[in-house]
């Protein structure tokens, strides 16, 4: 667009505006952590129908496409490494790179939890038809819907957003509870259903866990605003 | 990049493409420009959208993937993609088309979650009807094969056999006729002969007809009204009829032995609610909502177990189309239909019917 100015520093001119090309680096790394979030809500949802569904293939390509999210983690570890290598961010652009290294690991978590959903998906589909306990569909729901609101108060470095997705993990672990009294219930009554109550009880689990991670997420978040680290899953 | 000209051709296309969600981006997936409908969508304002990368604003990764194909081959490509918020999402048509000599794109989404919605319904319908027909077909085939291969011979097998080809016939011609009166009913074919009918009147047909059935299993019926009144509903005699019957022999079928099934009515304003009540099993909660849909069963296993149908009787409401068809009689009326129910401890349905004279 511009012509070069002879007069301009040999090193901006070289590279461009050196914030510019962070900020570049920077937003890269965003989008790429984005992306690692949109794939492992979508895990989640296909985990969540095999599983409602008693739909095996579904599952299957949950387990499949786990390679994806992998892949995307360590290409987020090379870029943070490589923009702290060279750029040598300071303060909130340090603490930023930080979050975003951290919250990759976590979705990378959340990704495995998404894929022994789809396994339990699959031990279920052998056992004898029953009724999913109606917990399981919320708390896969609820894990979604914070997962997206905490990617979206990632982007915006919402503070607010993310003390409001913390506070609501309790919603989850009350529906965790209520799966654990209702299969216990379910063994009781019915013996020969002890192996579903397990695998129901293990599929909140890893919700429940889930959860958690999303709320270390939105902990990220608070920090690159704050610059300070809380624990906000007292 | 995109000029003035294009800008002002992008905003032209925007004034008249309601509804379509429209975005310009550029190479490395940033949004140039963004339409009110895709503020709306993303719940953010179209000024906030402008800059931001298309993951950052939507957090789909269907939508960055098909974008990113267009990108990196320079080609239109298209796609489909759920958006929107968790939990609520909708599918969307995804269209990317380059822009030449720009390096950018214009992505146009088009809701088509209506569509999908039909297409499943469809699909569950004819897993469900091929899987309802399969099963006393396989069971007349195979009870037929036995007798062919020798059980004729022996006189107390063969009768034993027959009787259970019977049954499943009987089960089949139930399952044709109910889809039948369904698609009859839904396709609004069928017109009602609507006429002021005494409640009470209504409620000692059904209990008539229903009485014997629940006699044979030791269960109960009682009737009950306000008594003295001059109410009257306004309905097809035949199929209100059917409709609350068809309601009496769920609550007849999903009874203990020695229960209580109780017909009752009561106006409710302009309608006259008829209520059948049961002390069964109920209705667990995640349930209820769905149960009035065609083939919805609440527990496979025990909605069609034949060890728990003595022969001979065919109580109906296995099929799954019982209650879809008592909520497209409740519809034809101008009524509804309706469910209380405490999981392990019974359950009331109901349906109303606008009373004679009245508006509605």
């Amino acid at each position: 667009m511009t012509d070069t100015d002879p007069m301009e520093p040999r090193l901006r001119r070289e590279h461009g505006n050196l914030r510019s090309v962070f900020d570049e680096a920077m937003s890269m790394v965003k989008d790429d952590v984005l992306r690692l979030g949109a794939l492992v809500e979508s895990a989640l949802e296909r985990a969540g129908r095999a599983l409602q569904e008693r739909d095996i293939e579904l599952a299957d390509q949950v387990r499949w496409d786990d390679a994806h999210v992998n892949e995307l983690q360590r290409r987020v570890n090379q870029e943070v490494t490589t923009a702290m290598a060279l750029q040598q961010p300071m303060a909130r652009d340090l603490r930023e790179l930080l979050a975003l290294y951290h919250a990759a690991a976590e979705l990378e978590r959340m990704g495995d939890y998404a894929v022994n959903i789809a396994k339990l998906a699959q031990q279920l589909s052998d056992e004898p038809e029953a009724p999913l306990l109606p917990q399981i569909p919320q708390m896969e729901r609820l894990c979604r819907e914070q997962l997206h609101d905490a990617m979206r108060a990632l982007v915006d470095v919402s503070e607010e957003a993310a003390r409001a997705v913390c506070a609501r993990d309790d919603e989850l672990d009350a529906l965790y509870n209520s799966v654990y009294e209702a299969s216990m219930d379910l063994m009781a009554a019915h013996p020969d259903r002890v192996r579903q109550a397990t695998h129901m009880l293990f599929a909140a689990h890893h919700l429940e866990r889930l959860g958690d991670r999303v709320t270390n997420i939105g902990e990220d978040v608070v920090y690159v605003a704050t610059g300070q680290v809380e624990d906000l899953n007292a | 990049m995109i000029d003035g000209l294009q800008a002002a051709a992008f905003d032209a296309l925007l004034a008249r493409t309601g509804g379509v969600v429209l975005l310009i981006i550029d190479e490395r997936l940033r949004i140039l420009r963004a339409g009110a409908e895709a503020a709306r969508l993303t719940e953010r304002d179209v000024a906030d959208l402008e800059g931001m990368s298309l993951i950052a604003a939507f957090g789909s990764a269907g939508l960055d993937a098909v974008c990113r194909e267009a990108a990196t081959s320079g080609q239109p490509r298209s796609g489909e993609a759920e958006l929107g918020r968790a939990g609520s999402e909708r599918a969307f048509a995804i269209e990317v088309v380059p822009i030449p000599h720009s390096g950018a794109f214009v992505v146009a989404l088009r809701d088509v979650s209506p569509l999908r919605r039909v297409e499943r319904v469809r699909r569950d319908f004819v897993a469900n009807i091929s899987h309802e027909l399969r099963t006393p077909l396989a069971s007349i085939k195979l009870l037929a094969e036995t007798l062919n291969a020798g059980a004729i011979e022996d006189e107390a097998t063969a009768r034993d056999f027959v009787t259970q080809i019977e049954r499943e016939t009987d089960h089949l011609a139930q399952l044709v006729d109910e889809l039948l009166d369904l698609s009859l009913i839904e396709s609004g074919e069928t017109t009602l002969v609507i006429e002021a009918l005494d409640p009470d009147v209504v409620l000692n047909a059904v209990a008539g007809r229903i009485g014997p059935v629940a006699q044979r299993r030791g269960i109960g019926v009682v009737r009950s009204g306000p008594g003295e009144h001059r109410v009257r509903a306004a309905g097809d005699a035949g199929r209100l009829g059917q409709a609350i019957l068809n309601l009496a022999h769920n609550a007849v079928k999903y009874s203990h032995p020695g229960g209580e099934v109780r017909l009752a009515w009561e106006p409710r304003r302009d309608r006259v609610r008829f209520t059948v009540a049961d002390d069964g099993i109920g209705v667990p909660e995640a349930h209820r909502e769905r149960i009035f849909e065609r083939f919805y069963k609440v527990d496979r296993a025990r909605a069609r177990d034949p060890a728990d149908e003595p022969a001979h009787e065919t109580l109906g409401g296995s099929s799954g189309l019982g209650l879809a068809i008592v909520r497209h009689i409740a519809e034809a009326h101008r009524g509804a239909v309706g469910l209380e129910s405490v999981d392990g401890r019974g359950s009331t349905f109901w349906i109303e019917v606008p009373v004679a004279g009245s508006a509605g």
